[in-house]
């Protein structure tokens, strides 16, 4: 097992400074510097301004430094917001957009999670029927068309909820109902055909030939296995989530990284783009890790292959 | 069912119905009886929907129908460009590597493994703001360049299924008796084991059209992707969440765009189940 962390440890950190070094020279590629879209400055301003931000350089001592600068978590200023670093830009969002991002999917996934079992209770059934449906039009939606109608809906219409900030708890209420949809519709279909499909196994079978109730059959024999395939679905799901946040926070105004993300793509401010994009890379390593350990626990059946 | 009442039932009908109109529309938008998409008329900004602004206008009274369907026009050219390039590029990809020598197999799906294991939402992102206001954008035009990220992020799925389909074709009887009857290995692959990948292809396409739209619409309301005065539906969104505030709603501006790109995602969906269910082999019954 530990021979195979390391392997997968290793294959993450080449991701990433895949990542990292496709980002560097996708920068470097483009025609035209950061600066350009202001009036020209005098040659000698020009030149103490590419003095300050390294721009002047060899690009291998750029790429070197900028390498050794992200290690050691100091990647240096932001080209628009010059009195703060990157760094702090992206520490004061962090912690917004992880609890945005955690809330819905602890709201999603145990949601979807019960409406699956409540799916897969009478397969066929309206309930069943109804549950399929929502969760594939959840699915193939735009989040900002969800989002837009329910703030049609609940900030204009009825007048219940803000429709922007991160405030107050009411604010808080769109954001992560809009953000949770997809994880309740992945997990709800998910576990719906999960539990069917246990449910026609021969252990399900003999616990309801020994008089069990279908139902505690369900709960307390099928849902465990049913499970892992959700578990597995973990970082495929984050990062839906991830994509999503960019679009729900800068619908409802949320100060987290997706919503600096994109004010740098839009303002052309590299380092904090090329910051985000790394912070999402790791966190996605990460989450997958951490799916395939979990998988590996919940799974007793693995365990024997991967040593 | 038969295989034929899968695709002929009422709701594939509608669908269908719907994404043929939507093409229709797209195709014939510069000739139908519509306001300009760009005329503007200041004076008559921000009306509802009525007799003369069928579905409202926007904030510089610029006709959201005409915009609607103009937007139709740059939305499916965005959909027909990402589906290209997973035919062209995916295909032949999957093509060579199932087809070739195990080791340029191997190499060739690194690669896919590498872009797949890549956050590529986020390096087109950056990619598209790298590109914003540059030579780039003036010499390929912007269209240009966002027709090839669309195709350079979706080709991917299209190799991996073909190149899975051909090297379990290869195997068969008849390519082997091909073989044994001197066929070059290029012409077995590209005259007969093709043909043979039809419906893989044609299902797998059902599945990354409506995810090239859904990017597309992404990218285009954060304001990366389209650029005015070219109108997509994204773009449209875009356009209707910056002036959506409690003072003055123009609640028209969110809706129809929406409902448009809803109604076709949804079409496109359900036209793809349906394909896929007459098509895959596996569920002949």
């Amino acid at each position: 097992m530990s021979s195979l962390l390391m392997r997968r440890l290793l294959a993450s950190l080449i991701t990433i400074w895949a990542v990292f070094t496709l980002s560097f020279f996708i920068i470097r590629a483009a025609p035209g510097g950061p600066f350009d879209a202001n009036r020209d400055p005098p040659a000698d301003v020009k030149r103490a301004i590419e003095a300050r931000y390294h721009l002047d350089a060899p690009l291998w001592s750029q790429y070197l430094d900028q390498l050794v600068g992200w290690i050691q978590l100091d990647p240096g200023p932001s080209l628009r917001q010059p009195d703060h670093d990157v760094a702090s830009i992206l520490a004061a969002g962090f912690p917004i957009s992880l609890l945005l991002g955690g809330l819905a999917l602890i709201l999603g996934t145990t949601v979807g999670v019960l409406l699956g079992i409540l799916a897969a209770l009478r397969p066929g059934g309206v309930l069943d029927q109804l549950v399929v449906v929502t969760a594939s039009i959840g699915l193939a939606l735009p989040l900002f068309v969800i989002a837009g109608l329910l703030v049609l809906g609940f900030s204009f219409g009825l007048g219940w909820l803000p429709p922007a900030g991160w405030q107050t708890i009411p604010s808080l209420v769109l954001p992560v109902l809009c953000l949770s949809l997809m994880p309740a519709a992945q997990s709800a279909r998910l576990v719906r055909s999960g539990l069917i499909e246990m449910s026609t196994e021969e252990f399900a079978r003999t616990a309801r030939a020994k008089g069990l109730s279908p139902f505690s059959v369900l709960l307390f024999h099928c849902l465990r296995p049913a499970l892992i395939p959700l578990v597995a679905t973990l970082a495929p799901t984050a990062a839906a989530l991830l994509t999503g946040s960019l679009v729900v926070e800068q619908i409802f105004a949320i100060p987290g990284v997706g919503m600096h993300f994109i004010q740098g793509a839009l303002n052309r401010d590299y380092p904090l783009v090329l910051g985000a994009v790394l912070l999402y890379t790791v966190l996605l390593q990460l989450l997958s890790l951490l799916a395939d350990l979990l998988t590996w626990i919940l799974d007793p059946r693995l365990r024997g292959e991967v040593r | 069912m038969s295989r034929r009442s899968h695709l002929t039932s009422t709701i594939p009908m509608l669908a269908f119905g719907w994404l043929l109109v939507t093409v229709a529309t797209a195709l014939l938008a510069p000739w139908l009886p519509i306001a300009a998409p760009d005329a503007a008329l200041p004076e008559a900004a921000w009306s509802a929907p009525d007799d003369h602004f069928l579905l409202g206008s926007d904030a510089l009274g610029r006709d959201l129908w005409s915009r609607i369907l103009w937007g139709t026009r740059i939305s499916l050219a965005c959909a027909i460009a990402g589906g290209s390039a997973a035919l062209l590029l995916g295909v032949s990809w999957g093509l060579l590597a199932g087809g070739g020598s195990s080791t340029r197999d191997h190499w060739m799906m690194r690669v896919v493994d590498l872009l797949d294991s890549v956050p590529l939402v986020f390096l087109v992102i950056l990619l598209a703001s790298v590109a914003r206001n540059s030579a780039w954008m003036d010499a390929a035009g912007g269209l240009a360049l966002f027709f090839i990220i669309l195709g350079v992020v979706y080709w991917t799925p299209m190799a991996r299924v073909v190149r899975g389909e051909t090297r379990s074709l290869i195997r068969r009887e008849w390519a082997l008796a091909a073989t044994a009857l001197g066929t070059p290995p290029r012409r077995l692959l590209w005259r007969q084991v093709l043909p043979n990948l039809l419906p893989t292809i044609l299902v797998t396409l059902t599945l990354i059209i409506p995810r090239v739209l859904l990017f597309e619409a992404f990218l285009s309301f954060l304001g990366l992707g389209v650029q005015a005065p070219e109108v997509s539906w994204g773009t449209l969104a875009r356009d209707a969440f910056e002036v959506l505030n409690p003072v003055r709603t123009a609640w028209w501006m969110v809706l129809f765009p929406s409902l448009a790109l809803a109604a076709t995602l949804l079409s496109l969906n359900i036209v793809g189940d349906a394909m896929r269910t007459a098509l895959d082999p596996k569920q002949k019954r």
